[in-house]
């Protein structure tokens, strides 16, 4: 089993959260430098790692978006009250994986539940961060953002 | 027409799962979003099967599982969790729990789990 360094190990989690993001979103999904507030409102879940390592883990994006996300996965047109709720859950199964890939390594680590967030911004954040933009057949759908803060 | 209880604290898998039950032609009878309000709904409504998330507040799937199989040794129940909770998942097969699925599903084996126990039961 490859040994991760402690030092590294939110750099990883970061990584890992990007790949496991990639397999989940369903269109295309490329990585940008600079993420845009300027796209209406935004919904941010949070989840919390917990044990030998702690961080916390946020995901943004906006609300269209998600609820494209929402249809292509699940072919359901969710209402406005429960997009906050699919962004939660969606990213639990987001970080699913990326639990189950560190704890291979020797970590005991779990995850708390998701809290979303309604009316989010990215603004205040500081971490390591990751920005991507969503599109389908070329047309612009929308822009994530996932951060790692460490404790 | 088969009556189903959803059981998950989240609001979105409550609609999508309602969303299955019903596409298939079954009727959701009733909500529960934790482990005390299952085993309260389970034995006023008295459903055909149940869907139990695990990982819920105030009583977690788990216990309201064993809870009920204790009222109805009988009570049909699907476990739902999410990935990385295997070993919790064999106490729920150990506990009478008859399947289970891990969250993302995909919505065609939910409704083939749903129809073979159905059948089978």
């Amino acid at each position: 089993m490859e040994q991760i360094e402690p030092e590294n190990i939110f750099e990883i989690i970061t990584n890992e959260t990007v790949v496991s993001l990639k397999n989940r979103v369903p269109f295309d999904i490329e990585p940008i430098d600079w993420f845009s507030t300027e796209e209406g409102e935004q919904l941010r879940a949070d989840i919390e790692i917990i044990g030998d390592k702690e961080c916390l883990l946020i995901l943004i994006g906006n609300k269209e978006l998600f609820r494209k996300i929402a249809w292509k996965m699940h072919n359901i047109s969710l209402e406005p009250d429960i997009l906050p709720s699919f962004v939660g859950e969606f990213w639990n199964f987001v970080l699913g994986p990326v639990i189950k890939h560190i704890k291979t390594h020797g970590y005991m680590i779990d995850i708390s539940p998701s809290r979303p967030m309604p009316n989010a911004s990215a603004d205040q954040i500081r971490g390591i961060y990751r920005y991507f933009s969503i599109s389908e057949d070329g047309n612009h759908l929308g822009e994530l953002a996932i951060y790692c803060i460490s404790k | 027409m088969k009556k189903v209880l959803i059981v998950d604290d989240t609001a979105f898998m409550r609609v999508l799962l309602k969303q299955i039950v019903e596409t298939n032609g079954y009727e959701v009878i009733g909500e529960a979003v934790n482990g005390q309000e299952a085993v309260e709904k389970y034995q006023s409504l008295k459903p055909d099967l149940v869907t139990m998330d695990i990982t819920m507040p105030i009583m977690d799937g788990l216990e309201a599982l064993e809870t009920i199989m204790k009222l109805d040794p009988q009570a049909k129940v699907i476990m739902c969790t999410a990935i990385d909770e295997e070993e919790r998942m064999i106490k729920a097969i150990g506990l009478g729990a008859l399947e289970y699925f891990i969250k993302p599903f995909d919505e065609k084996q939910i409704s083939m789990m749903m129809k073979m126990i159905f059948e089978l039961y």
